[in-house]
């Protein structure tokens, strides 16, 4: 009784030990031979074929795949898992679950080897059917079988995929299998591009006609202002679309030169007010603030007149050197430049430097000094250096700190003003 | 004045873009259709196949069992009733393209029977010759098959690419129209079982 009871055990663990080292396969966990790389065949996982055939088959294979655009997978394994009804359902299953062949022409084929079973088995794809017919490929396992039966599944497998490859690579299959028709898919590029180019004048002509469309009170220096920024702007997209943009470009440029004023209406009478050109004007229409803020350019003055009313109607706009004055505490005119400086203390690299600027009004005159306080120097590049130095701009103690400057300071509040 | 050249230039350029848009969106339904008429191409080319198959066929099998006239008449006839029938599958009705189907399907039938007629004959089965044939009827009922297949997913892609918004407005305008598919019939799609 005990002997044949540790005889049991024996068998147990042995057939346990069978167990845990032939795996039951599902499709799943069939290891793809794509896995390795695109030139591999061959799923080989338990060993069944010898590594030389597997060799052998990957090249045979390979050059197939090169001149068919036929991808045939070999697998062999030990058994599948008992859930698949046959062989052929876990060969079917298993080829859709890799999806073995182009996808546009459904040629693949898979031919697997399940050694516990005893079963060969040759899936056809869908678009391969017409040459490897059922028939062809009873004969390709003809081919191996006699092989198979005396367990020699290297040469029985080399001699169904040679089979195979054979019937595939004859002249009049391979010209169907290489130059078979598949739909075509329609091309929308040109239409896009079209598309593109006419959304892309559609928005250049509108924003041409904004911009050409002045306000009222406007003067053709105004509306050339602008409009100057398009033409810059189209020059540089002449390359996208070079002969309907230039055009376009040519045509703006004329357009922008012969622009009309538009003129403002009387308040009081609703007519159309004429405008007075710095020439034309008498005094008194422009303050003497506003004479000298044209005279700097720091701002522009636009004047309309109405001659039976009497009225003026005057429009003041930023002038080109604008940011170069300020407020002039006295008589408010945007006139007041720095005419001096005077450095007091020169800035170090260890204490912040001061400077003493001189500020005249070029409207009425008046003077007045601030003192100012130069950052002291950093150790860094160039360009933050003259910066440092306040050379240039000067500039006030908080506006001037920017992020470029890493040091810390130490003196808080420094800056003093004096008059 | 010279503010409303660019306003029409504006209005025009703007309906350039709409009439490009419909124009490619035009071109990709022809396209679409011109596959569903390679397609069609295809599956006649396949029926052909078939057609060219037979003589050589009944002629291998005559020698074998010369006095199954019925069975050969049968052959001869449905093959003549396939041959005849052409249809264009653009302006196909359903019922012109079900008798091309019923057609085909009777040769299907009758050829199917002439194998059949094989079995009992085991000279013929053996014949070299005759295996040939008949593994090259079944590539080509396969070929068929795949042909048809192909077809009626072009034509679906086709009419799926018709109905889906904003092509079919599109399709409405220049009159695209449905395409049938092939309907799977008995008998039609039954190949010749080739048994070994």
């Amino acid at each position: 009784m005990k002997r044949i009871n540790s005889l049991l055990l024996v068998f147990l663990c042995l057939g346990a030990s069978v167990c845990m080292r032939a795996e039951q396969y599902t499709i799943e966990s069939v290891p793809s031979p794509k896995e390795r790389g695109q030139e591999f065949y061959v799923s080989n996982p338990d060993s069944v074929l010898a590594s030389e055939t597997v060799a052998q088959l990957n090249q045979l294979l390979e050059q197939l795949d090169r001149t068919t655009e036929v991808e045939l997978a070999v697998v062999a394994i030990n058994e599948y898992a008992n859930t698949y009804y046959s062989t052929y359902d876990f060969a079917l299953d298993l080829f859709n679950h890799w999806g073995i062949g182009k996808a546009d022409k459904n040629t693949g084929v898979l031919v697997l080897l399940a050694r516990e079973a005893r079963d060969i088995q040759i899936i056809t794809g869908s678009g391969i059917e017409g040459i490897l017919t059922d028939a062809e490929c009873d004969r390709a396992i003809d081919a191996g079988f006699e092989s198979l039966k005396e367990n020699d599944f290297d040469r029985g497998m080399l001699q169904i995929c040679q089979h195979l490859s054979d019937k595939l690579l004859s002249d009049d299959n391979r010209t169907e299998l290489m130059f078979g028709w598949k739909p075509a898919e329609p091309d929308y590029g040109m239409s896009w591009a079209f598309i593109f180019g006419f959304l892309l004048m559609a928005l250049l002509s509108w924003l041409a006609y904004k911009r050409l469309n002045g306000k009222p009170g406007q003067t053709v220096e105004d509306i050339q202002e602008q409009s100057k920024d398009l033409q810059t702007g189209t020059g540089c997209l002449a390359f996208l679309f070079p002969l309907p943009i230039f055009l376009f470009y040519l045509y703006y440029r004329y357009a922008r030169k012969h622009v009309q004023p538009v003129p403002l209406n009387c308040p009081k009478c609703g007519q159309l007010m004429s405008l007075m050109t710095p020439e034309l004007r008498k005094a008194g229409q422009l303050t003497r603030q506003q004479e000298a803020e044209e005279r700097l350019k720091a701002y522009n003055f636009t004047v309309w007149h109405c001659p039976t009313c009497n009225v003026d109607e005057t429009i003041k706009r930023k002038g080109i050197f604008f940011s170069r004055y300020e407020d002039c505490p006295e008589c408010h005119a945007h006139a007041m430049q720095v005419t001096d400086r005077k450095t007091l203390l020169e800035p170090s690299y260890k204490a912040d430097g001061k400077q003493q600027c001189t500020y005249t009004c070029h409207s009425c005159g008046h003077t007045m000094e601030k003192t100012i306080i130069l950052d002291r120097l950093v150790r860094a590049s160039s360009s933050s250096y003259s910066s440092g130095s306040g050379r240039s701009g000067g500039g006030y103690h908080s506006s001037h700190r920017s992020g470029s400057f890493g040091g810390g300071r130490s003196s808080g509040g420094g800056s003093g003003r004096h008059f | 004045m010279k503010k409303n050249v660019l306003y029409l230039l504006f209005v025009i350029s703007a309906l350039g873009a709409i009439c490009s848009w419909v124009v490619g969106r035009c071109n990709g339904i022809v396209t679409l259709e011109e596959n569903v008429e390679t397609a069609w191409s295809q599956v006649e080319t396949q029926y052909q196949r078939r057609i060219d198959l037979i003589p050589n066929l009944v002629a291998t099998v005559k020698g074998y069992a010369s006095h199954e006239k019925e069975t050969f008449e049968t052959v001869a006839s449905a093959r003549a009733k396939a041959t005849q029938i052409t249809i264009d599958p653009s302006k196909a009705t359903p019922e012109q393209l079900a008798s091309y189907q019923a057609a085909q399907g009777e040769l299907s039938q009758a050829l199917g029977r002439l194998l059949a007629v094989a079995e009992s004959y085991p000279e013929l089965k053996a014949n070299e010759n005759f295996l040939q044939l008949q593994s090259q009827l079944e590539g080509t009922e396969n070929r068929i098959t795949y042909a048809r297949d192909l077809f009626n997913r072009t034509a679906q892609i086709y009419n799926t690419s018709i109905r889906r918004f904003p092509n079919n407005i599109v399709a409405s305008i220049f009159g695209f129209e449905r395409k049938n598919y092939f309907q799977s019939e008995q008998g039609v799609d039954h190949a010749p079982q080739a048994d070994f």
